[in-house]
């Protein structure tokens, strides 16, 4: 049912005067409320995390509308309708915090840079280059969020962190896992040194095989206090090969 | 069928008693609406319905039964009823007179405000149901 009435624009309740507005969209026809007193699957623990959310893009549409921002507005609806419609939260996993990490670390990302396969392969291809041998050489901010790859050119991540300056001279790329050796959204630490570099700039090389890679530990944590652990570093470090 | 879940909406003032229903009728409720204290208690009482949720003015007349009433009503009735108060007066008796796990909005308020505080109270009361 779509009617036209009369809505008030920027109206607040309790204060004089008013302007009147005609609007389009019409929240009340999602039938939100009556999806969540007579939806038996609504209704169960599994997704009142669901429910809440959508009392609240149902709240948001009230206020795009309140805003003049109709169309917006019915975009919202039309997300809600499908929300209500869809497929129970609870099938989509729990709504446990926990269980909804574990979920994302299972979980390859969405989206790469690049292609799950690269084009190393291709006869124009050109060499790759060590990193010592850019000239001019690479600045940080062509390094973070560049991809990385492994040998047989697929997926390792992204560089999302560098670490300079350390008293062994061993600089690191934090490269975000999550591609196709490490699933998950978990780091590993790259001594800067073996990784290798396509003359576009655009993609690193771990000349590592995977069956070395599947040994590469996580980055133990996000505070860094691995650098102080040389253990660490010198196991993780031998695993790559030098310049 | 079930009917739509009912709001009991307590104001004396017509004009703001039409934008409140508005509002909530937009939010996808049922508004049953009382002019006074008085109407709405005897409404409550009758408990031929069950209401989802109250939102009452405060003050509606001198020498009269006001919001605090008909909330603490509600309550007796009904111990998890959500209740919005509605106030163009000072806050200043709402810990005294209000019952717990209210919400005061003074006027002047945006009509999103009132649904949000509807939503914020029946979210809380589902969790609390379930936590049990």
């Amino acid at each position: 049912m779509v009617k036209s009435k009369a809505i008030l624009l920027a109206v607040f309740i309790g204060s004089a005067g008013f302007t009147a507005a005609h609007a389009e969209c019409e929240i009340a026809d999602a039938k939100l409320e009556e999806a969540i007193q007579q939806n038996p699957r609504l209704r169960g623990p599994a997704n009142s995390q669901s429910v809440r959310d959508l009392r609240s893009l149902r709240d948001a549409a009230f206020t795009l509308r309140s805003y003049g921002r109709h169309e917006d507005c019915e975009r919202l609806l039309g997300n809600i309708r499908e929300l209500i419609a869809g497929p129970p939260m609870g099938s989509l996993g729990d709504n446990d915090e926990e269980e909804a990490n574990k979920q994302n670390t299972a979980r390859e990302p969405k989206l790469k840079r690049g292609a799950a396969l690269g084009s190393r392969d291709r006869k124009d291809a050109k060499p790759l280059l060590r990193i010592d041998e850019l000239a001019p050489g690479l600045r940080t901010d062509e390094m973070i969020g560049a991809e990385v790859r492994s040998s047989d050119d697929r997926i390792v991540g992204e560089v999302r962190n560098i670490v300079f300056g350390t008293k062994d001279g061993r600089d690191y790329a934090v490269v975000a896992s999550g591609g196709f050796f490490t699933a998950g959204k978990d780091s590993i630490v790259v001594p800067i040194r073996s990784l290798k570099v396509s003359q576009d700039r655009a993609s690193f090389y771990l000349p590592i095989t995977k069956e070395v890679m599947k040994t590469v530990p996580l980055m133990p944590d996000q505070d860094y206090t691995w650098l102080s652990d040389q253990k660490w570093r010198a196991r993780n470090d031998a695993l790559f090969p030098g310049p | 069928m079930q009917s739509l879940p009912n709001i009991l909406v307590v104001e004396d003032d017509p004009l703001i008693q039409s934008i409140v229903e508005e509002t909530l009728a937009d939010g996808g409720f049922e508004i049953i609406i009382a002019s006074s204290a008085e109407n709405a208690i005897e409404l409550l009482d009758l408990q031929k319905v069950k209401y989802r949720a109250l939102v009452t003015d405060i003050n509606m007349g001198h020498d009269k039964l006001d919001g605090w009433d008909v909330a603490r009503r509600a309550r007796e009735i009904n111990t998890g009823v959500p209740v919005v108060y509605m106030t163009g007066a000072s806050s200043e008796d709402w810990a005294s007179k209000g019952v717990p796990s209210s919400i005061l909005l003074r006027k002047p308020f945006a009509p999103a405000q009132l649904l949000t505080a509807v939503s914020q109270l029946l979210n809380a009361g589902d969790a609390s149901i379930k936590a049990l």
